[in-house]
């Protein structure tokens, strides 16, 4: 068995059919994905707001009004969601605005309501969402000052103190941060999840490759093998635990490099990455082992299959991961027969879940498709002989 | 087993594809240190028959046994004691000479220590000693015929088979790999050989068997295949002038089956005589023909092949 098993890592060091599939192609998608999405991360990020407020007269009169807004413009602040420049004039400020300086404009009315002034250039530019933050900042001043100006009518005393006023304004902004997931959303990673899944999946011809000189209808190498003195279950067993190896390290270096040299997310559970790995590689060889028993199976065959499979992982983009979200969706059960998609989610799981169980039932079927593959293989290499040449 | 019991013995072997009979009740029996030829023309089964030794085919009916025991598919111990070079190349692509010769030794030797004396051996025999760390891509036609015949014996089996390992290569690998085989009988190897050039089956083999249809037409030493044949020598005398009659006084005689003119040289084919040269030269002498270089050749095992096997074209079955 360690003969075979040196064999088959001998050979498919030196092929390099597998080195250029499995460990190869996916560090140059990597770079190539590293360029095509360098700025994917930017159209994923709210962008902050430049504010342009006319500092005239009534702006100073309105109550808690330059507080608020030196509150959320303080750049040193958890609460800092605009920077803030100063005009003198709603001429001037609306100049600005116009010229993309500024996303809007604040002016103060004479009864002290602060209003907002959005211009067509800066919703051009960067959309609603960032003046959106200043709608609601404006709309929770003027509800606290409403709420101050009723408290100063009916109970004055309540403000004699600086303290019962700050209490209105103070939470004029309140912004928490939720974290849904376990670490912070990647928008690229589902795609080198993918790329590693293609990757494993490619990796099922070294299996295949192995497995098929052992056959004796492959040819004289694997007649004259079958007539070694051990039996021949052993060899085949050396055959794909070199095949495992093999594919196992040349994947864990593809996901180093992807973590190491692209920055991508991983977590922080290293053996269940390991894990992830290893369950993945070991169904592309149980399922390579199956298609090295089928005699017409060509090498061009697998590659295929495995392209077809990543569409399902959303590999081509974002018409792709469409399509494999409403699979997942209306029919759950095919995207979890995919084994490419159970290898993207179990690196997903690890990533984004706090609890281990999706990434343990992804992690199962993968292990499940293994076992089920290996017997099927196993059945047909017991009928294959060379009678069947 | 005991020294004079049979290396290999078949009894009754029949193999059938369907309605071909490849193996017809094929009965043989190998004794230990011979080298035993197996000749036929193609399609004849000598490698149906092989193959079933080997257990590489099931077979319809027959008894195989080899050491005096049964072979069978899972009979290790039995493998253990076998080698095989097969007519085509069968070696790794990606791995080194040295490599390969271990690849396949360790099929049968699971002692490291072992098994790297027995490569060095292996290399050395069939002296591939600079070539070690060469693939098979980069080696000759001869070079990987040597590799063939240096993975099927590195495990020092006690039978050897060849089937035709002198394919396709030069005259000095032939004898390099000729004279291989004499020192591996020479050292005890029982050696089953099979191959398509008459004269090396004649200088090697101790015994020959001749299949024909899947059945054994003709078997014993080459001296006693040629004396199963009519076939006599072969004569070739250059002659001056010589008339029509004076031919056909040459066809006429006892022991000529026939006689052509090719140029200047009378060619004469004879069957078994004492006296045919003579014979023949007397007839010329007293025409009055003049004649210069005589050769007389005796019957090879090619005509001996031909005779038992017939001239029509076979095909590959």
């Amino acid at each position: 068995m360690l003969a075979s098993l040196r064999n088959s890592v001998l050979s498919l060091v030196r092929d390099k059919a597998l080195l250029v599939w499995v460990l190869a192609f996916p560090i140059i998608m990597t770079c190539i994905f590293m360029g095509m999405f360098s700025g994917i991360e930017d159209a994923y990020t709210a962008v902050g707001s430049t504010l342009g407020v006319v500092r005239d007269e009534s702006y100073t009169a309105a109550i808690g009004l330059d507080e608020t807004i030196q509150a959320i413009s303080d750049a040193s602040s958890d609460q800092h969601i605009c920077d803030v420049t100063y005009y003198e004039s709603a001429a001037e400020a609306k100049a600005a605005a116009d010229a993309g300086e500024v996303d809007a404009y604040l002016t103060v009315d004479g009864e002290g309501t602060p209003r907002l002034n959005v211009t067509h250039a800066g919703i051009a530019e960067n959309g609603s969402l960032p003046t959106s933050f200043l709608v609601e900042v404006l709309d929770f001043y003027l509800h606290a000052r409403n709420a101050v100006e009723k408290v100063a009518v009916t109970r004055p005393e309540l403000l004699a103190t600086g303290d019962a006023q700050s209490a209105f304004t103070g939470n004029a902004v309140q912004t928490v941060q939720l974290s849904a997931t376990k670490n912070p959303p990647s928008a690229d990673a589902r795609y080198y999840y993918a790329l590693l899944a293609m990757a494993a999946g490619m990796g099922a011809t070294a299996a295949m490759d192995s497995v098929r000189r052992l056959l004796p209808t492959a040819g004289p190498l694997g007649a004259r093998q079958t007539l070694a003195a051990v039996p021949r279950w052993r060899m085949l067993v050396g055959a794909l635990l070199g095949a495992w190896l093999c594919q196992l390290a040349c994947l864990l270096a593809a996901t180093l490099f992807m973590w190491g040299v692209a920055g991508v997310p991983f977590g922080d559970n290293v053996p269940g990455v390991v894990g992830a790995l290893a369950a993945s590689s070991l169904m592309a060889c149980a399922a390579g082992a199956l298609c090295g028993t089928v005699t017409h199976m060509e090498t061009g065959m697998i590659s295929g299959i495995t392209c077809l499979l990543s569409l399902f992982t959303g590999l081509y983009g974002t018409a792709s991961q469409q399509l494999a979200d409403s699979i997942e969706a209306t029919a759950p059960a095919l995207a979890h027969a995919n084994p490419l998609w159970q290898t993207t989610n179990c690196f997903y799981s690890l990533l984004y879940y706090d609890t281990p169980s999706a990434f343990l039932e992804s992690f199962v079927a993968l292990l499940i498709m293994a076992l089920v593959f290996l017997a099927l293989a196993s059945m047909r290499m017991r009928r294959t002989s060379y009678d069947h040449l | 087993m005991a020294s004079n019991e049979a290396v290999v013995r078949i009894r009754n072997l029949v193999k059938r594809y369907g309605e071909l009979v490849a193996v017809d009740h094929l009965s043989l029996d190998i004794v230990p240190g011979e080298v035993f030829g197996l000749l036929g023309p193609n399609g004849s089964g000598k490698t149906t028959t092989i193959n079933c030794i080997l257990q590489l085919l099931s077979y319809d009916h027959g008894e195989i046994e080899l050491f005096g025991q049964p072979m069978r598919p899972t009979s290790y111990q039995l493998k253990r004691r076998i080698g095989v070079v097969p007519q085509e190349v069968a070696v790794f692509d990606e791995l080194t000479v040295r490599e390969n010769v271990d690849s396949f030794c360790a099929l049968y030797v699971s002692d490291r220590a072992r098994r790297r004396e027995l490569v060095d051996a292996a290399i050395d025999f069939v002296g591939l000693q600079k070539f070690e760390g060469f693939r098979p891509k980069k080696l000759s036609g001869g070079l990987l015929r040597r590799l063939n015949i240096a993975c099927g014996i590195a495990h020092r089996p006690e039978l050897i088979i060849m089937d035709e390992p002198t394919v396709a290569v030069d005259p000095q690998s032939r004898e390099s790999i000729l004279s291989g085989i004499e020192r591996l009988n020479d050292e005890g190897a029982t050696v089953i050989y099979t191959s398509h050039y008459m004269e090396e089956v004649e200088r090697l083999c101790s015994r020959i068997m001749i299949m024909d249809h899947g059945r054994s037409v003709a078997s014993g030493t080459a001296d006693e295949l040629k004396g199963m044949i009519g076939t006599g020598e072969k004569i070739s005398v250059e002659v001056g002038e010589m008339g029509d009659a004076t031919l056909e006084r040459v066809r006429s005689l006892p022991h000529v089956r026939a006689a052509e003119m090719d140029a200047s040289v009378l060619h004469v084919q004879c069957t078994s005589g004492a006296h045919n040269l003579a014979d023949v030269l007397g007839v010329l002498s007293g025409a009055g023909v003049s004649y210069g270089r005589v050769l007389s050749e005796p019957p090879t095992l090619n005509d001996v092949f031909l005779e038992i096997t017939g001239r029509a074209l076979r095909d590959e079955a």
